[in-house]
C-alpha cells in the first residue's frame, strides 16, 4: 500500500522530467496539450527567423507573418523582403512566389522534401507521422514544454540532423531545425492569433 | 452459240486463274516484312527536312523506347516507399533495362555535371551578363571592383530569400550562385512539380516491336498487382511511345475491319434493294476481288513494301470496281460495243491514268495509292468484261424504280434555278478554304492515353500553356547562339518566363570574352571579392573551395572544342522528357526552349534565321506535308489534264467538255461546301477530289451515251452512285481523320454528280423509258 501511495505521489514529478514519447501511447497530459494546441489551428502569427550559416560571421534574421492551416499547410510571408515573397510548405512540397507571380516549386529533392514534411508535421503536432523517423524526447512542466526530435538509426531524414519545438500550454513559440555543418534555423513565433478560418482571398494569396 | 459458250468458259477460267494465283501470292506473303506501319515511312527516304532528320535521330537515339511511371492514389508520405517498390519491380522485370532514373535524378545528374564544369559552362554567361549590366550603370568603379561588390550584393539577396537556405551547402564552392540560378529558368520549372516520383525506364527492345508492345501490357498488369499488395488502392500511371504505338496499331486494324465490314454490308443492302434477284451480287464479288488483289499484288511487286495507310485509304477501290460490275452486268445484251465498252474503257482508263500519274510524286503513301488504284481499276475492268458473258442478264435485272430518273415529274424551271443558285452558293466556299496538314490525321486518337500522359506531365511540373521550341545548329554552340536571338524576340516580361539551358550556357562570343577576362582582370576581381565578403559579414576563408577551383582554371579551358565536348556529355546525361533541353540527333544539335504560348494559333512562328521550330511541328509535320501537298496538287492537276485530254480524244473536244462539265461542277461545289463548313482541308481531301472526279466522270460518260440516244441515264449509274454513297458514307464516319476526310469528300462529290445527272436526265429525255435493260 505504501509503495502504491509513493508511486501516485511521484507521478507529477516524473511528468515534468525529460521522457521518451510514444506517439501511439502518449501520457495523458501530453495528449491534452497536443489536442489543445491543435484546436488553435488555423492560426496567424508573427515569426522571427534566424538562419545560421558556416560562412557568415553573424546569422541572417528575417521576419514575417506565418499562417497555418491543417489542410493547406504552412505559409510564410516576408513583407519586408524584395517582392514580398511567400513560401508555402504543403502536401505537394515547398513552393514560393513573389509579387503575386505563379508559384515556383522548389527543388523536389528527396533530401529536401523530408525537411518540408517534417516541418509541416511539426507545426500541426503530427507526432504519429514524426515518430516514424524520429525519436521524440519531451519535457513538460506547468508553464512550458518542449520536444526534441532526433533521427532514428537508419531513417532517411535527408539533411535533417534534429528538430525541436517548444511552447507554453496555449501556443507554440519556437521551432528549431538543425541541418548539420553549423547550419540551422530557429523560428520564434509571437502574437499568435487563432482564427476560425482564413477568407477566400487570404487562402488564394497565401496558399496554393 | 458454241462461240458464246467458249467465251463464257474462257472468261470464267481467266478470272478464276487470276484470283487463284492472286490468292496464293497474298497467302504466301510475309506481311510483317511487306507491310509497314512506321510513321517515318510516310515520308520519302530522300526527304532532308529538319523535322524528318530529327525524328529519325530521336528514334535512333532510343528516346522512343522510354516509358514514364508515376504512382497516384497514395498519401504523400508513402509515395517514396511505393516508388522504391516500383523501381525494384521494374528492375526485376524482363521488359525494361535495370537502370532506372526518376526525372529528378536525371536533372540532378545534369546539375551535378554542370556543378563540376560550372566555371567553363556557366561562368562565361554569368560574366557576360554582368559585363552588360556594368555597361548600363553609371558607376565610376572599374569593372573588376564593381563586379566584386555586385557579387556580394547578389549573395546577400539570395541568402535572405526563402529558399536560399536550402542551397547554402553549395555556397562556399559557388558564391557566384552559378548552380542556384539554374532554378530560375534553365532546368528549373514553374508549377507544382513532384519529379522524384516520376520514374523513367528504358525498354529492352524497340517500342515498335509488336512482341515488346504485348510484353509491356503484361508487365504493367503485374506491376500494378504487386504494388496493390503492398499499398492497397495505389495506382500506376504509365505513358510512353510504346503505348501509343500499340494503341495506334490495334485501333487502325480494328477500324479497317469495322469500316470494311460496314461498307460491304451497306453495299449488299443497296444491291439487294436495287436488283430483282439478290444472287446478282455473286457476279460483282469477283470483279471487286480482282480489283483489290490485282492492285495489292501490283503494288507489292513494284514497291517491295507498302504502308498500311495505303490499304486503309485504298479501301475505296472496292467502291470504284463495284461500279464497273454494275455497268457491265446491267448493260443490254448485244449493245456492249457501243454502250458499254467505250464508256467503261474510258472511265476505267481515265481513272487508271489519273491515279497512276500520282506515282511521279515523291510522297510514298500517295505514290503507292496511285499505283494501287490505277492497277486495281484495270484489273477490275478486265474481270468485269471477262465475266460479262458468264453472268446471265436475268440475275442482274433491276427493280423498276431504278430504271427511271429519280426526279422525273419534279423538274420545273424554278427548281432548276434554285439548284443552280444553291450550287453557285456552295462553290463560293472555295475562296474560304484553308489548308492544314497534320500527320496525326493518319493516326487513331486515344483520349485515355493522352489524358494519362497529360496527368504525368502535370505531376512532373509541365504546364500546358507553354510552347516547346527547338533551336538547331551544326553544333551546340551555334544552336545556343541562335537560341539567344530567338529568345530576344520572345522576352516579353508580361508574357511569362522563358526556360532554356541556353540562358546559362555559353556562346562563342562569351567564351572569347571569358578568355580575355581570365588573362586580365580576374586577379583584381578575386582580391576585391575577398575584401567585399569580409566587409559584408562573411568569412572569406570559408570560401576556400571556390578560390581553389578558380586558381585551377586556365584560359585554355574555355576553348570552343572542349566546351562542345562537355555539352555533348551533358546531352548524353539528359534522358526522358528533359532530353529536349539539349539534344543531338542524326547530326542535328538542338537546344530546347519553353516559352509562353503564342497568343493565337495563326501566329507566324519564329523567324527562319533563328533555325527554331515549334516542337509541335515534329508532331504534326505540317510544314513538311504542306510542301508535299503542293506537289500532290501539281500531280492531281496533271492527272486531271490527262483525263481531260483522253476524254477529248475519245469523244471529240466539244462533247468531251460537256461530259467533263458534271464532274467539274460536282468537285467545285463539293469543295466549296467543305470550305464553308470545315476549318481546314488537307492532303486527303485533295486526293478524294481526284477520286470523286473520276467516279463522277464514270457516271457522266454513261449518262452521255444514253443522252445522245435521247434516253435517260442508265440504271447502272443510279445503282453505282448509291453503292458509292453508301461505301463512302461509312468511310466518313471513320475515327481515322484522314479516312473520314476522304469519305465525306467523295460522298459529297458523288451526291452532287448524281443530282446533276438525274436533273439533266429528267429535263430533256426524248425517249425516257429506254435507259435500262428492261
Amino acid at each position: 500500500m505504501g509503495r502504491v501511495c509513493a508511486g501516485l505521489l511521484l507521478t507529477p514529478l516524473m511528468a515534468s522530467a525529460t521522457q521518451s514519447l510514444d506517439s501511439s501511447d502518449l501520457p495523458g497530459e501530453w495528449k491534452t496539450l497536443v489536442e489543445n494546441l491543435r484546436e488553435r489551428i488555423p492560426l496567424r502569427a508573427i515569426f522571427l527567423e534566424t538562419r545560421k550559416l558556416p560562412f557568415r560571421k553573424d546569422p541572417i534574421v528575417l521576419t514575417g507573418i506565418l499562417r497555418l492551416d491543417a489542410e493547406r499547410g504552412l505559409s510564410l510571408c516576408h513583407p519586408d523582403a524584395e517582392g514580398s515573397p511567400i513560401t508555402v510548405i504543403d502536401s505537394n512540397g515547398m513552393a514560393m512566389r513573389s509579387n503575386q507571380s505563379d508559384w515556383q516549386a522548389l527543388p523536389d529533392r528527396r533530401s529536401i522534401r523530408s525537411v518540408h514534411t517534417a516541418i509541416a508535421a511539426l507545426l500541426v503536432l503530427d507526432l504519429r507521422l514524426l515518430s516514424e523517423d524520429f525519436e521524440l524526447i519531451g519535457e513538460l512542466d506547468r508553464d512550458n514544454w518542449q520536444i526534441q526530435l532526433s533521427p532514428k538509426p537508419g531513417a532517411d531524414t535527408g539533411r535533417l540532423r534534429g528538430l525541436s519545438i517548444a511552447g507554453t500550454p496555449e501556443r507554440v513559440n519556437r521551432l528549431g531545425i538543425d541541418l548539420g555543418g553549423n547550419r540551422s534555423i530557429v523560428i520564434k513565433i509571437s502574437s499568435e492569433e487563432s482564427v476560425p478560418g482564413f477568407g477566400p482571398e487570404e487562402y488564394a494569396r497565401f496558399f496554393r | 452459240m458454241p462461240g458464246s459458250s467458249d467465251r463464257r468458259r474462257f472468261g470464267a477460267f481467266a478470272v478464276a486463274l487470276f484470283l487463284g494465283v492472286s490468292g496464293l501470292i497474298v497467302g504466301l506473303t510475309d506481311w510483317d516484312q511487306r507491310l509497314s506501319s512506321r510513321v517515318l515511312d510516310l515520308l520519302p527516304a530522300s526527304d532532308d527536312s529538319l523535322e524528318r532528320r530529327f525524328m529519325i535521330g530521336v528514334i535512333q537515339d532510343e528516346q522512343a523506347d522510354l516509358m514514364r511511371f508515376v504512382i497516384t492514389n497514395l498519401a504523400i508520405d508513402r509515395r517514396d516507399d511505393a516508388t522504391d517498390l516500383l523501381r525494384e519491380m521494374l528492375r526485376d522485370s524482363r521488359t525494361f533495362e535495370p537502370t532506372l532514373l526518376s526525372d529528378q535524378q536525371v536533372i540532378e545528374r545534369a546539375a551535378g555535371f554542370l556543378f563540376k564544369h560550372r566555371m567553363t559552362l556557366l561562368f562565361p554567361t554569368w560574366l557576360a551578363r554582368h559585363q552588360a549590366e556594368w555597361r548600363t550603370m553609371t558607376s565610376d568603379l572599374p569593372f573588376h571592383e564593381w563586379l566584386a561588390v555586385r557579387t556580394v550584393e547578389e549573395l546577400d539577396q539570395f541568402l535572405t530569400s526563402p529558399d536560399g537556405f536550402f542551397f547554402s551547402e553549395l555556397i562556399d564552392q559557388d558564391p557566384l550562385l552559378l548552380i542556384p540560378q539554374l532554378r530560375d529558368g534553365a532546368i528549373g520549372d514553374a508549377g507544382t512539380g513532384n519529379r522524384s516520383t516520376v520514374l523513367t525506364a528504358r525498354l529492352r527492345h524497340s517500342a515498335f516491336d509488336p512482341v515488346t508492345q504485348a510484353n509491356v501490357l503484361e508487365t504493367l498488369t503485374a506491376l500494378e498487382a504487386g504494388l496493390i499488395r503492398e499499398f492497397p488502392g495505389a495506382r500506376i500511371l504509365a505513358t510512353g511511345p510504346v503505348l501509343f504505338a500499340r494503341h495506334s496499331r490495334a485501333a487502325i486494324r480494328a477500324e479497317v475491319g469495322r469500316i470494311n465490314i460496314a461498307s460491304i454490308l451497306l453495299v449488299i443492302v443497296v444491291v439487294v434493294v436495287s436488283l430483282r434477284n439478290p444472287l446478282g451480287l455473286i457476279g460483282l464479288v469477283p470483279v471487286v476481288a480482282c480489283g483489290l488483289t490485282g492492285g495489292l499484288i501490283g503494288s507489292l511487286l513494284y514497291f517491295g513494301q507498302v504502308h498500311v495507310m495505303m490499304l486503309v485509304l485504298g479501301a475505296f477501290l472496292s467502291g470504284i470496281t463495284v461500279d464497273y460490275g454494275f455497268h457491265t452486268f446491267l448493260s443490254r445484251p448485244g449493245e456492249e460495243r457501243s454502250r458499254l465498252w467505250k464508256p467503261l474503257s474510258a472511265a476505267a482508263g481515265s481513272t487508271a491514268v489519273g491515279f497512276i500519274v500520282l506515282m511521279f510524286g515523291s510522297l510514298p503513301v500517295v505514290r503507292q495509292l496511285g499505283f494501287f488504284v490505277g492497277v486495281g481499276a484495270l484489273c477490275a475492268l478486265f474481270a468485269a468484261l471477262s465475266l460479262k458473258p458468264v453472268v446471265p442478264p436475268r440475275l442482274t435485272a433491276v427493280r423498276p424504280v431504278f430504271t427511271r430518273p429519280f426526279f422525273r415529274g419534279w423538274i420545273r424551271p424554278w427548281t432548276v434555278t434554285i439548284l443552280l443558285i444553291l450550287l453557285a452558293g456552295m462553290t463560293t466556299g472555295i475562296f474560304r478554304i484553308v489548308w492544314h496538314d497534320d500527320i496525326r490525321e493518319l493516326d487513331m486518337p486515344s483520349p485515355e492515353l493522352s489524358a494519362v500522359d497529360c496527368r504525368i506531365r502535370e505531376i512532373a511540373g509541365d504546364s500546358g500553356d507553354r510552347t516547346a521550341y527547338l533551336t538547331t545548329g551544326p553544333n551546340f554552340l551555334v544552336a545556343i547562339d541562335r537560341q539567344r536571338g530567338f529568345q530576344e524576340t520572345r522576352s516579353d516580361p508580361n508574357a511569362g518566363s522563358i526556360h532554356s539551358l541556353a540562358t546559362v550556357l555559353p556562346t562563342i562570343g562569351e567564351l572569347h570574352a571569358t578568355r580575355d577576362f581570365l588573362g586580365e582582370g580576374s586577379k583584381l576581381w578575386l582580391d576585391g571579392l575577398r575584401r567585399e565578403l569580409d566587409r559584408a559579414g562573411y568569412d572569406p576563408f570559408a570560401f576556400g573551395p571556390f578560390f581553389e577551383t578558380w586558381a585551377g582554371l586556365e584560359a585554355d579551358a574555355c576553348q570552343a572544342a572542349s566546351i562542345e565536348e562537355q555539352l555533348r556529355e551533358l546531352s548524353d546525361l539528359l534522358i526522358g522528357p528533359v532530353a529536349f533541353l539539349l539534344i543531338e540527333a542524326n547530326g542535328i544539335h538542338a537546344v530546347g526552349t519553353l516559352a509562353p504560348s503564342e497568343p493565337t494559333a495563326t501566329s507566324p512562328g519564329p523567324d527562319p534565321s533563328f533555325h527554331t521550330i515549334a516542337a509541335s511541328q515534329l508532331e504534326n509535320l505540317n510544314h513538311v506535308f504542306s510542301r508535299y501537298r503542293s506537289e500532290v496538287w501539281r500531280f492531281v492537276l496533271y492527272g486531271l489534264l490527262a483525263v481531260t485530254v483522253a476524254i477529248g480524244v475519245i469523244y471529240r473536244p466539244l462533247p468531251g467538255l460537256r461530259i467533263l462539265l458534271v464532274p467539274t461542277a460536282a468537285v467545285f461545289s463539293a469543295f466549296g461546301l467543305l470550305g464553308w463548313t470545315l476549318p481546314g482541308l488537307n492532303l486527303f481531301h485533295l486526293l478524294a477530289g481526284l477520286l470523286g472526279f473520276c467516279l463522277s466522270l464514270d457516271y457522266s460518260l454513261f449518262a452521255w451515251e444514253s443522252r445522245r440516244r435521247g434516253e435517260s441515264p442508265p440504271a447502272s449509274v443510279r445503282v453505282s452512285a448509291l453503292t458509292t454513297l453508301a461505301a463512302f458514307g461509312v468511310l466518313a464516319t471513320s475515327r481515322l481523320p484522314a479516312v473520314a476526310s476522304l469519305g465525306i469528300t467523295v460522298a459529297l462529290i458523288v451526291l452532287v454528280a448524281l443530282v446533276l445527272i438525274e436533273v439533266l436526265g429528267a429535263t430533256r429525255p426524248t425517249n425516257p423509258d429506254h435507259g435500262n435493260s428492261e
